[in-house]
């Protein structure tokens, strides 16, 4: 295999479908590793303090198309200061001045600057898509410098992120010259855009295929835009309100018939139902249907929508569709693949969906592998039934809104339902954890959960054996993060070896202990061990039998990050 | 666990005195371990114990005269604390004269943890987990938890329920902490059945008319702060838009046979058929629909097939409208908000010319019975 010239093999590692294989195949020699590294154009790095930068540029140096993640997945719920850390301005400029050629970046959970924008705006001419999902610390002003400078741009696509309204009609900025959107996703902005700047732009980008508005956008421009993009796949509605008698709503009905492409559709942040019916045309061919923010729509309307869409493979809803509603679904869409069911009031704890609704979706639905479900409570019986019903799952989180509740009929811990479904389900790669759990869980966790990568922990276990459980039966765990659970420093301390395999280890208001967290830190001098200590819990000199509050470890090549600030003590 | 008695704490906190009498009798019987929480009933019929937090109870009186008690909730720990996911109707109690600064903390002196040092307090007190373990009080919203604890009295059970499990959560293993749960479940379920109307769910529903906002664990449940956010603050706009009050006004015409002239209704400000008949009525004096029933259940009660037949032959006129469709219906069959979004027109028909309608009506109502 050595004597294959150097350009055979990259044609060959083009095939590699994802970077685990290329990871993979660039440990098999010298040769390998540098022909690999150098063909590498897409690159993925989980976690954006595993490494700096420069090494980053040094290994893959031919980067095209760059995705990081920052915060860990607990900063999405406020557990981490948004100060706390995984700003992108030290990447755009190590790749601004090493990699000009640089054509995609994807930011989740970071901070990214107005200046940041800028500077990527201005400092690389290929560049043509941006995504950011979760991130914060801009404003429209950082969308405006995109939208203006970068020429070829295809994709700028917004996903629930915290945006500042800046000075700049960031909309109004892309020149006559751009022709070249594809998707365009500013559904989660909260601030006008200018309607008639959005018309002309969506009237001459003839490849337009995605376009998510927000909720300023009216119905009436709704239908403008589509005429003009009648060949939209992707299609995210602002606001849908109109009296249905209206010479509006007449035409928009007319111009959804044009749109025969349709297969995603979104938003409907403000919605009077019953304008629904004419979109009722498009929906027999949706294959993604996103009502997670569409609180207006519900009862008979939802209902009626939902029968309306047979191909349905992924559904976000809120859980105002009630038990009777998911039994529509069951009914209907029996391509449902993923399906997510989030709360619509989840602090004054009032939910529609119980175990019921779920049950009747794992029959109705056998190909249903992604849940998302939040409720108010649930049974082991219903578990195990939906695990014999549906064992498929790789992504399985169910999220019961008050902390440690027990099986509501028998009162006993939901161990058995949980192990129902972690036997059951054998390609389980994602799990997420409520009620009242004991060790028992974890016992089955890590008897039958093999391809488990992710858990998450929160108000669970009784000792501090669940997380060994886990530790050594989960070969391939990479994520772990546990809340409010009894784990202490014997268990933290039991296997410290498996860190170094994993992304990262997040525990918060455990038994863990300071010194407990400095052995650690000892032991595994790879690994980062933060412990982040907001509003002044410790003091200058903190005794270490102090429980830690949070703490958060990750594996690094280049040691202790320096923009830590002063809340966050590297061990 | 605790929530059912959450819920129910704030159910009766809507009620009458009399409920919290009640209410104080019975936490005497879960035994206080604390001595400093003692009853109080801040409506006014006993006395207040002294307290260390004697300032903070004559502020929090008032505010307590003058919030909506669908902000009275249970949130323990020391005040000061951040709560970076405070709902407003939360914020409304918060921002109301407490001082951010710590100034007693009622749960940590109800556990008797209080003692060690602040060290300790300080991080216990942040802890969701001994907190969510006793009802999802939780150290970030000392502020809230100490007006709320003072000022109902209904929930202090809990904290003699608390403390011996906070205890045990510190102190021995969890496990204790468990199985003492489990027990306590079984009471507090029954103890809040008892008292109060069953109307909770195996959870902290509240049964309240008003919204009370609960104990909230920080960051929990795990929603992204975005739909957290977009949640609080769309939740007004929506209610407008949807269902009844749509946008402005929905004019219809009305006609009637042998009238010399129409007459337009609003739609919109009538919310059943009772009202539209009435209305129409005293704008056509001769016309009467009043039979028809507000949504299809009662209305089959009243279109039985006798009732209809003297209906029309005792009347001259039926109530009719065209659809979407171009169809011309009976008023009275459909749920009222399917009629208002299908109404185009109305039409006062002769009854002689209304035959081919009424028997349908008339066959709906069989087929339904």
């Amino acid at each position: 295999m050595t004597f294959f010239p150097e350009e055979v093999l990259e044609h060959i590692f083009s095939f590699l479908p994802s970077h685990q294989h290329r990871n993979s195949i660039s440990l098999v020699s010298k040769t390998w590793f540098k022909v690999e590294r150098l063909s590498r154009h897409r690159v993925f790095v989980g976690n954006c303090y595993a490494l700096t930068p420069q090494r980053l540029i040094a290994r893959f140096p031919r980067v095209r198309a760059l995705t990081l993640k920052g915060k860990p997945h607990v900063a999405d719920f406020n557990s981490v200061s948004p100060h706390w850390g995984c700003f992108v301005f030290p990447w755009i400029v190590a790749l601004a001045q090493n990699c000009p050629s640089l054509q995609e970046i994807k930011l989740k959970r970071m901070v990214v600057s107005d200046n940041s924008l800028d500077l990527l705006s201005r400092s690389f001419p290929n560049f043509n898509s941006l995504v950011l999902v979760g991130c914060n610390g801009f404003t429209t002003d950082g969308l405006a410098a995109i939208a203006s400078n970068c020429r070829l741009l295809e994709v700028l696509d917004l996903q629930e992120n915290e945006v500042q309204e800046g000075i700049s009609q960031w909309l109004s900025c892309f020149p006559e010259s751009c022709t070249s959107l594809v998707s365009l996703n500013f559904a989660s902005l909260k601030g006008q855009v200018d309607l008639t700047a959005l018309e002309k732009l969506v009237a001459r980008c003839p490849n337009l295929r995605s376009l998510r508005l927000n909720r300023t956008v009216p119905l009436d421009m709704l239908q403008k835009i589509l005429v003009r993009a009648p060949q939209l796949v992707d299609l995210g509605i602002g606001s849908y309100v109109q009296q249905t008698r209206s010479e509006s709503y007449v035409k928009l009905c007319n111009s959804v018939l044009n749109c025969k492409s349709v297969q995603n559709l979104s938003g409907f942040w403000e919605v009077f139902p019953p304008c629904l019916p004419a979109i009722y045309p498009v929906c027999w061919n949706l294959t993604s249907l996103n009502l997670s923010y569409a609180r207006g729509i519900r009862g008979l309307h939802l209902n009626r929508l939902i029968r309306q869409c047979q191909k349905l493979q992924r559904l976000w809803i809120l859980d105002c569709i009630g038990d009777m509603g998911l039994e529509v679904v069951a009914n209907t869409c029996k391509d449902l693949q993923e399906l997510r069911v989030f709360p619509s009031d989840p602090y004054n704890a009032i939910s529609s969906v119980t175990e019921g609704g779920l049950v009747a979706i794992s029959i109705g639905c056998p190909k249903l592998h992604s849940l998302l479900y939040f409720c108010l409570q649930m049974t082991n019986a219903a578990l195990i039934t939906i695990a014999k019903n549906c064992p498929n799952f790789t992504y399985f989180r169910l999220c019961i809104l008050n902390p440690k509740m027990p099986d509501h009929i028998t009162l006993q811990p939901l161990d058995e339902g949980f192990g129902a479904i972690v036997q059951s389900c054998k390609k389980l790669r994602r799990l997420s954890l409520s009620g009242f759990l004991t060790d028992k869980v974890f016992l089955y966790i890590g008897m039958y959960a093999e391809q488990l990568e992710m858990l998450s922990v929160a108000f669970a276990g009784k000792g501090d054996k669940g997380m060994l459980y886990v530790l050594n039966g989960c070969r391939n765990l990479r994520k772990l993060e546990i809340r409010d659970s009894p784990f202490d420093d014997a268990a933290l301390l039991a296997d410290v070896v498996k860190y170094e395999r994993m992304r990262f280890l997040w525990i918060s208001s455990c038994e863990v202990t300071l010194g407990g967290c400095k052995a650690l830190a000892k032991k595994v001098p790879m690994l980062n061990v933060e412990i982040i200590n907001e509003e002044d819990q410790m003091e200058e000199n903190p005794d270490d039998s102090m429980k830690v509050e949070k703490m958060y470890l990750y594996r690094t090549l280049d040691g202790p990050r320096k923009d830590a600030p002063d809340f966050v003590w590297a061990l | 666990m605790s929530p059912p008695l959450l819920g129910v704490g704030e159910e009766e906190e809507g009620q009458s005195n009399v409920t919290i009498l009640a209410s104080s009798a019975s936490m005497d019987s879960v035994g206080q371990n604390s001595s400093e929480l003692k009853e109080r009933n801040y409506m006014g019929l006993s006395d207040c114990s002294s307290v260390d937090s004697s300032a903070i109870s004559g502020v929090s009186n008032e505010s307590k005269s003058r919030m909506n008690l669908k902000a009275t909730e249970l949130r323990l720990g020391l005040p000061g604390s951040r709560s970076p996911e405070r709902d407003p109707e939360c914020c409304l109690l918060s921002t109301a004269e407490l001082n951010e600064k710590p100034l007693f903390p009622l749960h940590p002196s109800a556990d008797g943890i209080f003692s060690s040092s602040q060290k300790n307090i300080v991080s216990r007190n942040k802890r969701g987990f001994s907190d969510a373990m006793d009802g999802f009080s939780e150290g970030k919203f000392l502020a809230n938890s100490e007006v709320n604890v003072m000022l109902s009295p209904r929930p202090t059970p809990n904290l003699g329920v608390k403390p011996g499990s906070a205890k045990e959560s510190t102190g021995a293993p969890a496990a204790k902490m468990k199985e003492i749960a489990s027990p306590k479940i079984g009471q507090d379920r029954s103890r809040a059945a008892n008292e109060t109307s069953p109307n909770h769910m195996g959870s902290a529903n509240n049964g309240n008319s008003a919204p009370a906002t609960k104990a909230q664990v920080v960051g929990w449940p795990p929603i992204r702060s975005f739909r957290k956010n977009t949640l609080a603050t769309t939740s007004k706009n929506t209610d407008e838009v949807d269902g009844k009050a749509g946008p402005g006004a929905l004019f219809v015409k009305v006609s009637m046979d042998g009238a010399p002239y129409l007459r337009k209704v609003d739609l919109r400000t009538y919310s059943a058929y009772q009202e539209l008949s009435s209305a129409l009525e005293k704008m056509f004096s001769c016309f009467t629909i009043g039979q028809y029933g507000s949504h299809g259940a009662s209305g089959r009660e009243m279109l039985s097939e006798s009732k209809l037949k003297d209906l029309l032959h005792g009347s001259e006129y039926v109530l009719t409208y065209e659809d979407k469709d171009g169809d011309w219906m009976l008023v009275g069959d459909v749920p009222w908000e399917m009629f208002i979004d299908t109404c185009k027109r109305l039409r006062i028909m002769k009854s002689a010319d209304a035959i081919g309608l009424a028997p349908r009506a008339v066959e709906k109502s069989k087929n339904r019975n």
